[in-house]
């Protein structure tokens, strides 16, 4: 185990040293904040983070999984709060209720009339309310504050390495399992008539979910990580018709977001979490408003010009 | 090549007892049923019969209360396993603004195929599938007019287009058996009779094609076989003999006449 770490800890420096030579190439003035240990681990936190938050936000937009992705992220709260207790590595207990959460939305779906939506709320706001009730009896609060609003400039190389496998897990799962995402999300059914085990994939997408949610807690934080498994998917959809390209463009917003805004959080002391998901924001209403095919001025202009003609 | 006698003697889908229910209600009530092999075969019914669930339940995404599901003999479960059961959803089940090309949809059908022959190349992107998978897509949208429009996104197709996509990655699957939920709903007459057209090729080919449509005369004229279902099968055999009025009435009201008390209350019935 602690040559595990070792390694972890060896692999961790090599790449952050690679990305200094690239940032070493940069103007000076944007380059200087990354000259200290803490700005460099967060600059890789935030490179993981949008891109495994990036890459899955494809399946959260195209399978209508938004509100399901802000039930686990609450989820995670209780199981957080008792790790901490208990001594336990955070992300353990966060595992564990949030699929548990997922688990329980999914029994009350199926064994009463109560749809899912009225489920996923009842779950997660209990879950989260249980969480906010353990919290209230640990002294200290900048642990909450953190956890619910994340603090990438604080990332150690433990949380680092947890984000890194998270999205090396998240991306090979993906690139073997293209083909049965593809028909599981766009027809289920013909899914099952092709004997895939749909379950399998549901749950399995979940806890990919779930497991992705628990390494962005410290960038982004519990609440506003939602956002990052939403924008980055909802804006690249905008943009292109082909899926291949929607998840490469998505994956690329949800880096250039976290590190934008890792970039500008600590340019103007921001908080970092905010910070990321406003800039992710800008970047889905400029497509809301000029992508070249779906953008609301753009097509209104080609109306006007149409009209003219 | 087996032998015709042989092929004949298994039924396609063979039934027995099948139950489904959604939460409280049964949509399905003990169906007993078999379908013969290589015939182009009509599921008929009023609204809410459980057409579309006796389909969903032989490709298995809804699971059965009670019952079993043979498909040519073999557990049902099995030959989805091996791509023998292609599936053509209702188009209103998809969702059109997904980021696909015609291309992509249709070659979701090779998967099976994929899957089974592939080895390690399974794992390949859909854009490097060996040849023999582009030129069945290819085949497949020809055999509905579609090449053309390969490339497109499905954003952009019209109603009928729709179907016959849907259609053609159906038929690029290979399948023995084909299950097709109203193809011919909502579609003009060109595109009608392109179909039908395509799933008589496909049952002269030796394949058993069964669909659910609401066009009884179209039905009466085009198939070997009619199953009249409402909760349970109330009758099945020759078309021109089942599809009379009187056993159509009598299809109509099976739900809340038949000897089984009914967990649904009785709703105006029409026949669309």
């Amino acid at each position: 185990m602690a040559t595990l770490i070792a390694v972890g800890e060896t692999v961790i420096d090599f790449l952050i040293a690679g990305l200094m030579i690239l940032v070493g190439l940069l103007p000076s003035a944007i380059a200087e904040p990354f000259q200290y240990a803490f700005m460099q681990r967060a600059l890789l936190t935030s490179i993981a983070v949008g891109a495994v938050c990036g890459l899955l936000s494809s399946y959260v937009v195209l399978k209508r999984w938004a509100l399901l992705g802000d039930a686990i992220s609450h989820a995670v709260l209780p199981g957080v709060a008792i790790a901490y207790l208990l001594g336990w590595p955070f992300f353990v207990g966060a595992f564990a209720t949030g699929a548990l959460t997922s688990l329980g939305i999914g029994v009350i779906e199926r064994n009463s009339r109560i749809k899912s939506d009225a489920a996923m709320g009842l779950m997660f706001t209990a879950a989260f309310a249980l969480g906010v009730v353990i919290i209230s009896q640990i002294s200290t609060s900048t642990h909450l504050m953190h956890i619910l609003f994340g603090n990438v400039l604080g990332v150690r190389y433990p949380a680092l390495m947890l984000t890194l496998l998270a999205g090396l897990l998240t991306l090979s799962v993906v690139l073997l399992f293209y083909k049965e995402l593809l028909i599981w999300v766009f027809d289920p059914v013909q899914a099952r008539s092709l004997g895939l085990n749909t379950g399998l994939i549901h749950y399995g997408l979940i806890l990919l979910l779930t497991l992705t949610i628990v390494a962005s807690l410290e960038t982004v934080g519990i609440i506003l990580v939602i956002s990052m498994l939403i924008t980055p998917g909802a804006t690249a959809y905008l943009l292109v018709n082909r899926l291949p390209a929607m998840m490469i463009l998505a994956t690329g917003i949800g880096v250039i977001s976290s590190v934008l805004g890792l970039f500008l959080a600590y340019q103007f002391n921001l908080a970092s979490g905010g910070a990321i998901v406003l800039v992710a924001t800008a970047f889905f209403l400029l497509a809301f408003l000029f992508a070249p095919q779906r953008g609301v001025l753009v097509r209104k202009f080609r109306q006007r010009a149409r009209a003219a003609i | 090549m087996r032998d015709e006698s042989e092929q004949g003697a298994v039924p396609a889908v063979q039934v027995e007892g099948l139950s489904v229910a959604y939460g409280s209600a049964l949509a399905l009530d003990k169906v007993d049923l078999i379908l013969p092999a290589g015939q182009l075969i009509s599921v008929v019914g009023p609204n809410g019969a459980g057409k579309s669930t006796l389909l969903r339940a032989l490709v298995g995404s809804l699971e059965p209360v009670a019952g079993t599901v043979r498909i040519f003999g073999v557990d049902a479960e099995h030959q989805r396993r091996l791509g023998q059961i292609a599936y053509m959803p209702q188009q209103e089940q998809v969702d059109w603004d997904f980021p696909l090309s015609v291309r992509d949809v249709v070659m979701s059908g090779r998967f099976g195929r994929m899957r089974i022959e592939g080895g390690v190349r399974r794992f390949l992107p859909m854009a490097l599938a060996p040849q023999r998978h582009r030129n069945a897509v290819s085949q497949a949208l020809e055999a509905v007019d579609m090449h053309q429009d390969i490339n497109r996104s499905i954003d952009t197709l019209s109603g009928g287009q729709r179907k016959r996509v849907l259609l053609a990655r159906a038929l690029a699957q290979d399948a023995r058996l084909l299950l097709l939920d109203e193809p011919l709903v909502g579609v003009d007459q060109r595109s009608e009779a392109l179909i039908m057209a395509v799933l008589q090729q496909a049952r002269d080919q030796g394949r058993s094609v069964v669909m659910v449509t609401h066009d009884i005369d179209g039905a009466r004229r085009d198939s070997d076989f009619a199953v009249l279902i409402n909760q349970t099968v109330v009758d099945s055999g020759d078309p021109r003999k089942m599809l009379t009025d009187e056993l159509l009435s009598r299809t109509a009201t099976a739900a809340w006449l038949g000897n089984e008390p009914s967990a649904r209350a009785p709703e105006p019935l029409e026949w669309i």
